[in-house]
């Protein structure tokens, strides 16, 4: 049972800023994931929690209380590394066992713990080989074992899947999950994969750059990116961010002009003091390839993936739109000029082009 | 092919079969043969009573005693110091390469330079240690009592910085996310180097051991500089000084010479071999 709270938390290395001013509260028994590209300094975040890395500035708070000072292994929290970061001399029963030696757990209580955690992770008939005799997947069970043996308070996690192979990585996912549900543990997970964090988090802490971006549950985060990073990081394709600007059509209803045509302007932001420059944020999967549309574009290429296409295409001044389609629809020739139609209007999106955020709708 | 490649493994084949492997080889003849005690006489065949003669002489169990009492001290001493200094220097400080370069300076120092630099430090007269007031009589390195331990002070200087770079080399070879697991999991920092650094260190601690006691077993020049002749006296007569005894001292006596180099040659492969077999043991620690 515990919370976790940052505090106007800044690091440095040398001149690099890796985190700069992060305010989150990681709520009791919450699965968090840190998600954003190599070095937006999500892992250095999980890093301070755990006491490996001192902040600069700002106060880490675990259940309330300053850890700043407090040593890593007076922390309660446990990790999984990367690279699992097994003791190589050790055999698997005894890397479970380390961190209940280290506290001084007594003989019988340490193998009934082992036996049982080692039962929960299928790791029961491995328990006398060392790691070196492990495949990668046994590997990351076992670094995960040695992480919930001794029931801390914090679980922090750092891309504790990259490792894996990508159908590995689905299994494994799904059963962190479990575990931690069932476990109710606070946890921490750094990721820089979307699909990873969109189904794994009760919420996502966005970052780029030493900088929280968004912090959200994964479908306010789809739904509602708080700025043209967020949107253009999730979903696959992400979001299509085009360039326009706010006016009227010639029958006088406001749209947003774009190159290659105009969309409605939502309603929700009808009548409010709208930037000059924005992007029009819209899904790929609310636009559709329709005679009647209001843009046109050029078609660039058609990705097939069985079940939909992916449909890229270039407005005239060049920058890309892509549509997502359904597999048995017809699929538009390369270089063919189409017309595309915005679904649902009222869910686009507008970012203002200047500082990026987007734009509050009533 | 292999024609071009004799060739190029041909000069340094000549060199070591005149250096090393003749010589060598010859030793097992020589023990055989024993010179007589009176000048220009012939050596004659004595087969291994000359073998069983020096191996039960005073002289040489005093020398082998000696010799494994000098190691004693040297080996582990020079092990934990370099270790020591290895952990101290292996953290990320500014200017630490300039501690580097001090702890490993000692490897470019041959032992005739430690010998008289130490030597000078103890000399009774004009040396530094009884200018401390540390001036026992005898004098340090006349005395029967301490010859042997102030060599070994020399042998230890003079062996550190090989010791310190092993260490230090080792000390690296050790990951840091492991012990980063092993901060997290609970362990105190001195948990950490008894349960992490040593277990992961253990082939390279084998390995200097091993290597630490070999050049132990064959130190001369120091023990030669120092206390020289004096050394069956003063107790400093390690292996190497007998054999150097026995042809350059006042009654040559090759055969001799050469029986207790076979010894020492015995005495190091052994130490080697068990090396190989433990060293193959632990190389599943390589992830």
């Amino acid at each position: 049972m515990a919370t976790i709270e940052f505090e106007n938390v800044s690091k440095r290395f040398g001149d690099s800023v890796a985190v700069d001013n992060l305010n989150l509260t990681v709520q009791d028994g919450e699965l968090l994931v840190l998600l954003g590209p190599s070095g937006c300094g999500k892992s250095t975040v999980l890093r301070m929690v755990a006491g490996l890395d001192e902040p600069d500035e700002g106060l880490i708070k675990i259940n309330q209380e300053t850890v700043n000072d407090v040593e890593p292994r007076d922390r309660d929290v446990a990790m999984v590394f990367q690279s699992y970061a097994l003791y190589p001399h050790l055999t698997v029963a005894r890397n479970l066992e380390f961190p209940l030696r280290r506290r001084g757990v007594e003989q019988a209580e340490r193998q009934k713990i082992v036996s049982d955690v080692a039962e929960t992770l299928q790791l029961t008939p491995l328990l006398e080989r060392k790691p070196a005799e492990l495949s990668g997947g046994q590997r990351q069970r076992v670094a995960l074992g040695r992480a919930i043996v001794r029931k801390p308070s914090v679980f922090l996690m750092d891309e504790p899947l990259s490792n894996l192979d990508a159908a590995l990585r689905v299994e494994t996912r799904a059963q962190i999950v479990a575990l931690q549900r069932r476990l109710m543990t606070t946890t921490m997970y750094v990721t820089h994969d979307q699909v990873e964090a969109m189904t794994m988090g009760d919420r996502i802490a966005v970052m780029k750059a030493g900088v929280l971006q968004q912090l959200a549950t994964p479908k306010v985060l789809y739904s509602l990116p708080a700025n043209v990073f967020v949107a253009g990081f999730l979903g696959n394709p992400p979001m299509n961010l085009l360039p326009g600007t706010v006016g009227s059509s010639t029958e006088g209803s406001p749209v947003i002009r774009l190159t290659g045509g105009e969309l409605p302007l939502p309603s929700a932001y009808v009548g409010l003091n709208l930037p000059e420059a924005v992007f029009a944020g819209v899904r790929p999967e609310a636009l559709t390839v329709d005679p009647d549309g209001s843009l046109s574009a050029v078609t660039t290429i058609a990705e097939v993936l069985g079940s939909e296409v992916h449909v890229i295409t270039a407005l005239p001044d060049g920058s890309h739109l892509i549509v997502r389609q359904d597999a048995d629809l017809p699929i538009p020739e390369r270089n063919e000029s189409i017309r595309i139609r915005a679904d649902d209007p009222e869910s686009i999106l507008l970012f203002d082009a200047l500082s990026g955020e987007r734009v509050q709708a009533r | 092919m292999s024609l071009i490649a004799y060739c190029f493994i041909l000069p340094p084949l000549l060199v070591f079969s005149v250096f090393s492997f003749y010589p060598f080889l010859h030793n097992f003849k020589e023990a055989l043969y024993q010179t007589p005690p009176y000048p220009n006489e012939p050596s004659k065949y004595v087969g291994f009573h000359q073998v069983a003669q020096v191996l039960s002489s005073t002289q040489f169990v005093q020398s082998l005693t000696t010799t494994i009492l000098f190691s004693l001290i040297v080996v582990p001493i020079g092990l934990i110091l370099g270790l020591l200094l290895a952990v101290a220097a292996n953290r990320k400080l500014k200017a630490i390469g300039i501690y580097r370069t001090i702890f490993s300076s000692t490897v470019v120092t041959s032992v005739a330079i430690a010998a008289v630099i130490f030597g000078t430090f103890m000399d009774p007269v004009v040396g530094l240690l009884p200018w401390l007031g540390i001036n026992p009589m005898p004098p340090l390195l006349q005395n029967p009592t301490w010859a042997l331990l102030a060599v070994s002070v020399v042998t230890i200087w003079q062996g550190l910085g090989l010791s310190f770079i092993i260490m230090s080399a080792g000390l690296q070879s050790v990951p840091e996310d492991v012990l980063e697991a092993a901060e997290v999991d609970g362990a105190s920092p001195v948990a950490r180097f008894w349960h992490v650094t040593v277990p992961l260190l253990s082939p390279i601690l084998f390995f200097a051991l091993v290597v630490a006691t070999i050049s132990a077993f064959q130190s001369f020049g120091q023990i030669d500089l120092l206390t020289g002749s004096n050394s069956a006296y003063l107790h400093t007569d390690v292996l190497t000084y007998l054999i150097y005894q026995n042809i350059q001292g006042q009654a040559p006596n090759p055969g001799v010479a050469s029986v207790l180099s076979i010894v020492l040659f015995l005495l190091t492969l052994s130490l080697t071999l068990i090396q190989l077999r433990y060293v193959e043991r632990r190389v599943q620690y390589a992830l």
